[in-house]
């Protein structure tokens, strides 16, 4: 009995329900969608894509969440970013404005971190302000006007190019998880953040720098949001103050569904990507069941419900 | 390592915070192999000197001495690197992490070329050292949390050993454990002994103290009332040591 | 209906720079308008669309009565061909989105799209796809940029924008008697809808009402602060015999103005339907009109559109949808005509 329980201690029930979870939305809908194309590979390919950016800030916040802080202004620094690619590349090279995208995100998250590692403001708040502050410079930036993408190899890089024949977000994907989740699981910087989340104390005497580790996460996650940024610049060739906004909600979910502690110190990177991919496979399959919009909020709504509750159900035991 | 050598000396220790005076005139020699247990009421002054000899405080005046060197600690990394481990009251371990990755928290193996972590090591080495301590767990790869408070407590001791090169502060290592949950972890204090590890232990229980130390220093509002051989000394002695009623 | 006025913040901003003011509404291009009137697909054509077995999918922006109705008007005009409804999204005014709800969609390989593109600029990428699949478009208020009639789209279909506003004006005059003073509270910011509208009641009271006049002109963007500036409005002009606001949620707040006030012979006339207001019309109070837009008909024009698109027909590129004015006569009629449901129980019990 115990070397059962010991063997299945790395993968234990609550990140295992997410993908007992992912495959029974999965064979439902293959089932009852079985003429409406779900299975096509148009389809499948069509889902990874349209997660690929919240997958990238999902991953982002397994690191801040499983360090027991939370960033909610993800979603605003995606805008920032976005928009800062996009104007910066009217004028100027590619490689500018994917600096600037990039950058504004690391400085964003640095931002966020500043304030909650040395100022010791707790992170809900901290980006709670966050979130309204960027997302008012997003929309003053341009006065809410939409800026095009034109440069080419922009849009393919990060948008709907393909290397080999498999397209750019796929890619983008598949490198966002590995080195996601090589550091967060085979790294000293992963082991210290999870330290960090679950036991602050424990961490401080074994002589991790707590408010280090708390100052990265939520600079990793500006970057992850800043990447996020580019990838909607290239995949709608245009950039908006909207994009991200509504990103929130899902990428908390996909997260929690996908493993992570809310609490800190448990998590999983590629919990996150399937949970992201399961988020975007029910928008997918209820469109495609063609539900009313009501309805089809009413049912993603009581699904991620029901897995939250799953997921979570394994803490009291 | 001498005979004889102490391996911590501690003379005239002075500790004041702000007017407040927490330790004054502290003095104690500990030797290697040998057990010395601090004893005394709530706010005599017992943990304020663990984390002096620890590097969480520095000393207002006084001086410590490690292996007959003078010694600073800036703080708790700085003692750690210098053989000193603290297994702490509430044992300062992170529950939904595995034994071995507890054992080796903030100084993780990892392997080249890349630094990656070492899990199959860390976990191998985490496995022997419960082994040898006698620390029945299932196995170094459990979740923490899944462990009793006497299995945690001998995680903790069992980290501290296999860290510390010199010197071991328990700080109330049995007080939330059972009857048989103590026993083991004491087994595990007097293992420690074998290792020639010097050992300051705190402990409210006078029965324990009985059994495990071979010397008891005596403290009560921050003054340092006596030392007493273990062997030649009585439970009344301490007692009235303690309170300051004869 | 504060959605009706959002539904088209979003791109509208590009459109008005570029467009003068005219005694019509025009297209985001400068096409004239077509009376949705015309766009009818005759009954000789069930047979030959029933059988080509279409489908359509309807990509809104956003959940609203106004969305509602011109879903209703769409799939009751499809239905009557036999064109089945296959997808329905809304995007929450989301661009990415719309995006994904687009390609989503495309699976199911619809013949006819509907949609909001949220904005110009972001939507042309996203369409691309359903362009290059020879999906037929009919877009609502929105033209994603670089478009071209008739290849990339079939029509876009809109409120007769000018007419909201000239009706406004109409109402307002003939419920001050042809003469007076009026106070003009306009959307101050730059969206194609309100702008047109606006500017539309400007230009009508100036043109054809020689004895009225704008005696106050007071900009706003922020509908919470209509209440103060009505009262300054007011306190400067105390016999102001009428007052245009330029939406209902604002509408609500001047209304507040006046009734705190004790005026009782103000009138105002605003847009867009709404429950307080139209309850203020029936019991005889300041309102004297509201004009709303017939969006069952637009959708249900958006549909034939696109079906005279399916059979090879000429569409006219820029379609407008008529407006109504609503006054306590034909509360429940105008309802019922814009909306295409039941007035609120509010207004009926009356």
């Amino acid at each position: 009995m115990n070397s059962v329980k010991t063997r299945l201690s790395g993968l234990d029930f609550q990140q295992l329900v997410v993908y007992i979870g992912f495959l029974a939305i999965f064979l439902f809908f293959a089932l009852t969608l079985q003429d409406d194309g779900f299975l096509t590979q148009r389809n499948l390919t069509n889902i990874i894509l349209q997660t690929a950016p919240a997958t990238i800030m999902a991953i982002g916040l397994v690191f801040a969440l499983s360090a027991g802080e939370i960033d909610l202004s993800f979603g605003s620094i995606v805008a920032v970013s976005a928009l800062s690619a996009a104007v910066v590349m009217q004028e100027h090279s590619m490689a500018f404005g994917i600096f600037a995208g990039l950058g504004a995100g690391v400085m964003i998250g640095a931002f966020n971190g500043l304030l909650v590692a040395y100022f010791k403001l707790p992170s809900f708040l901290v980006t709670l302000a966050t979130m309204g502050l960027f997302a008012g410079i997003a929309r003053s930036m341009t006065n809410l006007r939409s800026i095009p993408v034109l440069n080419e190899t922009f849009t393919d890089i990060f948008g709907s190019g393909k290397l080999f024949s498999v397209p750019s977000l796929v890619i983008w994907t598949i490198i966002g998880v590995a080195i996601g989740h090589l550091v967060y699981r085979h790294t000293k910087f992963g082991a210290h953040v999870l330290a960090t989340g679950d036991n602050p104390r424990a961490a401080q005497v074994s002589g991790i720098k707590v408010p280090r580790i708390r100052f990265y996460v939520l600079t990793i996650c500006g970057a992850c949001a800043g990447l996020a940024g580019l990838l909607y610049a290239g995949r709608l060739q245009a950039a908006r103050y909207t994009l991200g906004e509504s990103d929130l909600m899902t990428v908390i979910a996909a997260v929690i569904v996908g493993g992570t502690a809310l609490k800190g110190g448990k998590g999983s990177v590629f919990g996150a990507l399937i949970g992201s991919l399961m988020m975007g496979m029910l928008n997918n399959g209820l469109i495609l069941m063609n539900l009313r919009v009501s309805d089809q909020m009413i049912v993603r709504g009581l699904i991620i419900l029901l897995a939250v509750a799953v997921s979570l159900r394994d803490k009291n035991r | 390592m001498t005979p004889g050598t102490n391996v911590l000396s501690l003379k005239n220790i002075h500790k004041a915070f702000g007017g407040v005076v927490a330790i004054q005139d502290f003095s104690l020699d500990l030797q290697a192999g040998e057990i010395v247990a601090l004893v005394g009421d709530n706010g005599a002054g017992k943990s304020t000197l663990i984390k002096i000899v620890s590097g969480v405080y520095t000393p207002t005046s006084g001086e410590i001495r490690l292996d007959g060197e003078a010694a600073t600690f800036s703080d708790a990394s700085s003692a750690r690197s210098n053989g000193i481990e603290v297994v702490y009251q509430d044992l300062a371990l992170a529950d939904q992490q595995p034994v071995y990755m507890n054992m080796f928290l903030g100084r993780e193996l990892t392997k080249p070329p890349f630094g990656l972590l070492d899990k199959a090591r860390m976990r191998r080495e985490a496995q022997g050292l419960v082994d040898e301590l006698d620390v029945r767990i299932p196995s170094a790869a459990s979740t923490i949390s899944d462990l009793s408070g006497g299995q945690r407590q001998g995680i903790a001791i069992a980290r501290a050993t296999h860290w510390a090169s010199k010197l071991i502060l328990l700080d109330e290592p049995t007080a939330a454990l059972g009857v048989a949950e103590t026993a083991r972890v004491e087994e595990q204090i007097i293992n420690l002994k074998q290792k020639n590890l010097a050992i300051l232990i705190i402990s409210h229980s006078l029965d324990q103290v009985f059994r495990l130390s071979d010397r008891i220093c005596v403290l009560r509002r921050g003054e340092q009332i006596g030392i007493r051989e273990t062997a030649s000394t009585d439970k009344n002695e301490i007692v009235s040591m303690i309170t300051g009623v004869s | 209906m504060k959605q009706l006025i959002r539904h088209i913040l979003s791109g509208a901003a590009l459109a008005l720079a570029t467009l003068p003011v005219s005694a019509q509404t025009v297209g985001p291009q400068g096409e004239s308008a077509t009376l949705s009137s015309a766009i009818v697909v005759a009954d000789e054509n069930i047979q030959a669309v029933r059988a080509g077995g279409h489908t359509a999918a309807l990509l809104w922006h956003d959940q609203s009565d106004f969305v509602n109705a011109v879903t209703a008007g769409a799939t009751d005009e499809f239905t009557r061909f036999g064109i089945e409804v296959v997808a329905t999204t809304s995007a929450g005014f989301d661009a990415a989105k719309q995006r994904s709800d687009i390609e989503t969609a495309l699976v199911k390989k619809p013949s006819i799209i509907l949609s909001l593109p949220l904005d110009p600029v972001t939507s042309a990428a996203a369409f691309e796809e359903a362009k290059a699949e020879g999906v037929k478009l009919v877009f609502l208020s929105n033209l994603p940029s670089g478009y071209k009639h008739p290849d990339d789209y079939a029509a876009i279909v809109t409120d007769d924008l000018f007419q909201m506003g000239k009706q406004a004006a109409d109402a307002l005059a003939a419920a001050m008697g042809g003469k007076g003073t009026v106070g003009w509270v306009f959307h101050d910011a730059a969206y194609y809808v309100t702008n047109q509208r606006d500017n539309a009641f400007k230009t009508t009271i100036e043109n054809d009402y020689p004895d009225i006049s704008i005696v106050a002109e007071q900009g706003i963007s922020d509908p919470a602060r209509a209440e103060d500036i009505a009262n300054a409005m007011l306190l400067r002009n105390p016999d102001l015999g009428g007052i245009y606001v330029t939406w209902a949620g604002p509408a609500e707040g001047v209304l507040a103005a006046l009734r705190a006030n004790g005026n009782k012979t103000t009138k105002i006339v605003t847009l867009d339907l709404s429950e307080p207001i139209a309850l203020d019309m029936v019991r005889g109070g300041n309102v004297a009109a509201i004009v709303a837009d017939e969006a069952y008909e637009l959708g249900r024009a958006m549909a034939a559109a696109a079906i005279l698109d399916l059979l090879d027909q000429d569409v006219p590129p820029f379609v407008v949808a008529p407006a109504v004015t609503v006054t306590s006569d034909n509360v429940a009629e105008g309802w019922m005509q814009s909306l295409h449901i039941e007035a609120p129980k509010s207004l009926s019990a009356q």
